[in-house]
């Protein structure tokens, strides 16, 4: 199914909600560039502005201020059922009064499509998505599962230049939900449709998308793949946000040609050349699986185990360090004997060549 | 300070995006721009034709005419009238509506479907029946008072009379708006007051009355508002009390004084709006009772004895009066001269369909016409104030409110004065009298859309536009399907409504397009009670026959669509 390619671009969006009380500014200043076949999430925590940005792209609401450029073209001021953009939306949103097959071929009545035609689109798309046979119900006879497909063939059906979904998961429970995540991914990419995605699962998000974006408080905090995300937070927040982490107080002493000297834990350390001046104090982003527990005289410093939590695959523990300082280290593949009990005390080591310090969060 | 200069002008963007919005959007802006159209002629032109005659008796701007008003002491007397008869037919009213609901939902008393039948019967009645009824019982020829008592000077005509009739025609308001509120009570409540020891009348007075308190006082000034705008009542059965709607009628069509008559409907308005205003903008907010949509576990806490036995009697009693009214105009509908000659006899029935055949005719072509077309508006007009958004919108829902709290004879009044010229020259037509139905029932109808409205999922109305859908077809295949339910609840309602409205169609009336209503008017003032009798009948016939027949072909009204997931 050739459909075509086109970038979305966000150009300064600014939307303010008048309140009764105080205005609510949802989105502040957002600018974004999205690729043609790219998959995007806007990742962000409740009220952080994701669904009235994802909602201006369609067209839902007008921007206070800013654009909205689809595939090259301002599309600000295009009504939403001109825009071709796709929406599948949290609760669903199916006609309830409709078959399943009068619900996915629903948008083609828009479209330039001979009957016969619309006919056989709908039951290749309804092929697509692991529907076939489902075609006579009605929507309320159908799993959340299902409905769940009827909403993305609905939306695929009509060869949007944008699918757009807000939180299309998070009615599903959770194996469902990560077989549907992958199964949207397959889709999206055979496709190659331009896709933005909505969702405050970090899991989902990481899993999911070409790039994430992380939004708070209706801006937008950082732009990249899911691994530059994860390993390199460019804010506290991002980096609290997208995983269990450990904020470690790294004060710079003095950069040399290819190496920086540093303190860490009240020892003199050297780590790879980093661009920050003498004097000044970052905290490093150590995730808690790059943290190893070993006997407490090899370490950098050594604390005492205040709780180890069993989860099957891993056991987290937490460390309370002499200067009030804790810790969380998880160890995967944990061995039949553990080698650290609660109380025991163990030394900390992370492997320095790849420490990533934060740029703004001077501590 | 500066804040809140700065909300202000966010305000003033959100608003010009608003219109942005709209004015993207054609066919929206025309539908709001139609609708608004409509409301400004319809609703707010002929109650300021009505305020600028009053204030400009002879095209010069005085107060002259309220001043002889309120100069003269029968007039004074008559406003006294009206508000001392609404006090105590709301106040009555009230308890009886209370009593019914409380006896229905939380007494567990027997022979419930019934009593709620009588509690609603009293809505679809035809206007004068209660008070024919009431002349045929209690009347000079009364059967009870002559007949079976021999009184020779007892008079039921004033105060007593007109208190028994609206009473027993009003306390359903009360009984609908209390029944909902009591079944949205939780017991859950009732019942933890009960286990933490209260005894049962401590928890009727602590814990149930005050959370029905906002729903009391809701229906106070609901049954204050329809005494106070009643018209058919009054003009029989008032004799000697005077009261404003009979009033205005008199001084307007009797006397040609349309000065006057102008300002006694405006002193008539003012007392209703407040009314209403108060009860919408204030009461109402302060419902406690949020409707959770889960049907509540149905539990009693059984009532004592004695007060089942008290609540069963005042049902009993109530419902047997309205029974014995029905009885009564159904027998007067076949004797020959009631009170004299009790011989059995099918003349009134040729007389009346002599003289009545043709306001059948057209009181059904009127109605034909009236019903769908509020409904249709009713529910674009919903559709307006729920899912758009746009500059503007809470004057436009107020004023498509506004015939709620306007008497019927402000509003014949007003269509009179406002539309006896060119280019609105209506008097006369049918067109007159539709229009007047539409914009005094559709209220009804929007409040319907907009209570489902606010039920289903706005996302599907998204999804179509989304798709490629536009509003228009949206609204038409979308949001109508799924509001079907509510829509048929308002076109039964507004046809209820149109068969049996008097106090503005009274004014409209003309010799080709009359109305059964004030056709029965006109034979009980020359005391053909007979023919009055079988006029009702034809018409509570009619209703219930077009009622089943919409049930039939529409489908039940109350059964809900389930939506979304
Ligand atoms: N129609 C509206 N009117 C007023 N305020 C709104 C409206 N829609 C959203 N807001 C406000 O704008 C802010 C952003 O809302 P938005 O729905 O975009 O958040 P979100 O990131 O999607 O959150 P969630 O994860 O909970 O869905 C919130 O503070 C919200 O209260
Ligand atoms: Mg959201």
């Amino acid at each position: 199914m050739p459909i075509e390619h086109a970038s979305v671009v966000l150009d300064r969006l600014v939307k303010v909600f008048a309140g009764s009380g105080r205005d609510v500014v949802a989105v502040n200043d957002v600018t974004l560039s999205i690729q043609p076949g790219e998959l995007v999430t806007l990742l962000g925590p409740s009220g952080c502005g994701k669904t009235t940005a994802l909602r201006m792209v369609a067209g839902f609401e007008a921007p206070t201020s800013g654009k909205v450029f689809i595939g090259g073209r301002d599309v600000t001021n295009i009504p939403p059922n001109l825009r071709n953009t796709a929406m599948v939306f949290q609760s669903y949103a199916l006609f309830p009064h409709m078959t399943v097959r009068e619900n996915i071929g629903y948008g083609l009545r828009f479209r330039d499509i001979a009957r016969s035609d619309a006919r056989q689109k709908v039951e290749r798309i309804m092929e697509l998505v692991g529907l076939s046979g489902l075609g006579d119900r009605s929507p309320n006879q159908l799993s959340g599962g299902q409905q769940q497909r009827v909403a993305l063939a609905r939306a695929l059906v009509v060869e949007p230049r944008v699918l757009l979904f807000d939180e299309p998961l998070s009615n599903l429970d959770a194996k469902l939900r990560e077989q549907m995540r992958g199964e949207i991914r397959r889709i999206q990419k055979s496709l190659s449709i331009t896709a933005v995605y909505v969702t405050h699962d970090q899991n989902e998000a990481m899993s999911i998308s070409d790039r994430v974006v992380v939004m708070r408080d209706g801006q937008i905090e950082q732009v990249g793949t899911p691994e530059d995300i994860y390993a390199k937070p460019s804010t506290r927040f991002v980096a609290d946000f997208v995983g269990k982490v450990n904020f470690v107080p790294v004060s710079i002493v003095e950069s040399g040609e290819e190496e920086t000297s540093v303190t860490i834990f009240g020892r003199q350390m050297t780590i790879p050349k980093v661009s920050y001046n003498p004097g000044e104090t970052h905290l490093a982003v150590v995730r808690p699986e790059e943290l190893k527990l070993i006997p407490p005289d090899n370490g950098f410093v050594h604390g005492e185990v205040t709780s180890r939590t069993y989860l099957g695959s891993v056991v987290e523990y937490d460390l309370a360090l002499p200067g009030g300082l804790t810790l969380m280290a998880i160890e995967y593949n944990p061995k039949a004997r553990p080698p650290f009990e609660v109380g025991d005390v163990a030394g900390v080591y992370f492997d320095l060549d790849k420490l990533h310090l934060l740029k703004g969060d001077k501590a | 300070m500066e804040e809140n200069q700065s909300k202000r002008f966010n305000r003033w963007i959100e608003a010009k995006h608003e219109l942005a919005m709209v004015c993207r959007n054609p066919m929206l802006l025309a539908t709001i721009l139609l609708v608004s159209a409509l409301l400004i002629v319809f609703v707010i032109y002929p109650i300021f034709q009505v305020i600028r005659v009053s204030l400009k008796p002879d095209g010069e701007f005085s107060l002259d005419t309220y001043r002889y008003l309120l100069s003269q002491w029968w007039l004074r007397q008559t406003f006294v009238n009206s508000v001392v008869l609404g006090v105590i037919v709301a106040t009555l009213g009230t308890i009886v509506g209370f009593t019914f609901a409380y006896a229905l939902n939380r007494g567990d008393i027997p022979w419930k479907k019934f009593f709620r039948l009588m509690a609603q019967l009293p809505i679809i009645s035809p206007p004068f029946m209660f008070c024919l009824s009431v002349i045929l019982l209690l009347g000079r020829n009364g059967i009870i008072t002559k007949q079976l008592l021999g009184l020779k000077n007892f008079d039921i005509y004033g105060l007593k009379g007109l208190v028994l009739v609206q009473t027993m025609g009003m306390f359903p308001i009360a009984f609908m708006v209390l029944d909902g509120v009591l079944q949205a009570i939780n017991p859950d409540l009732e019942e933890g007051a009960l286990n933490l020891g209260a005894s049962k009348a401590k928890v009727f007075w602590t814990v149930t009355v005050p959370l029905c308190v906002p729903g009391i006082a809701s229906s106070w000034l609901l049954v204050f508002v329809t005494s106070l705008a009643d018209f058919a009542n009054p003009v029989v059965i008032s004799g000697k009390f005077d009261v404003l709607s009979v009033q205005a009628y008199f001084q307007f069509t009797g006397l040609y004084n349309m000065p006057r008559g102008s300002a006694v409907a405006i002193l008539l308005l003012i007392p209703a709006m407040l009314a209403f205003v108060i009860e919408r903008y204030w009461v109402s907010r302060k419902s406690y009772v949020t409707v959770t949509g889960k049907p509540t576990s149905y539990r009693i806490i059984g009532p004592s004895k004695a007060t089942k036995g008290a609540l069963l009697a005042v049902c009993g009693v109530v419902s047997g009066i309205i029974l014995l009214f029905y009885i009564t105009v159904i027998a007067g509908a076949f004797v020959k001269l009631w009170g004299i000659n009790w011989s059995f006899t099918l003349d009134h029935f040729k007389y009346a369909w002599d003289v009545g055949k043709d306001s059948v005719r057209s009181t059904l072509v009127l109605s034909a016409w009236a019903t769908p077309i509020t409904g249709l508006l009713g529910m674009v007009i919903a559709f307006l104030l729920v899912r758009t958004r746009f500059p503007g919108k809470n004057i436009l829902g107020f004023t498509s409110m506004l015939a709620f709290a306007v008497p019927g004879t402000v509003v014949g009044i007003g269509y009179i004065l406002a539309f006896n010229q060119p280019p609105l020259l209506l008097t006369g037509t049918a067109a007159i009298i539709v229009l007047c139905f539409i914009f005094r029932e559709m209220p009804v109808a929007i409040e319907a859309g907009v209570a489902s409205l606010i039920q289903i999922d706005p996302s599907i109305e998204e999804a179509s536009t989304n798709l490629g859908a536009d509003t228009s077809y949206t609204f038409r295949c979308i949001t109508m399907p799924l509001v079907r339910p509510a829509l048929i609840a308002g076109l039964s309602y507004s046809f209820v409504r149109s068969m049996t409205a008097v106090s503005a169609v009274i004014f409209l009336v003309s010799a080709r397009w009359n109305h059964l209503t004030s056709l029965i008017y006109a034979q009980t003032e020359i005391m053909r009670l007979g023919a009055a009798s079988v006029l009702s009948l034809f018409l509570i016939i009619i209703v219930v026959v077009i009622f089943g027949l919409m049930r039939v072909f529409l489908g039940e009204p109350v059964t809900r669509v389930r939506v979304g997931n």
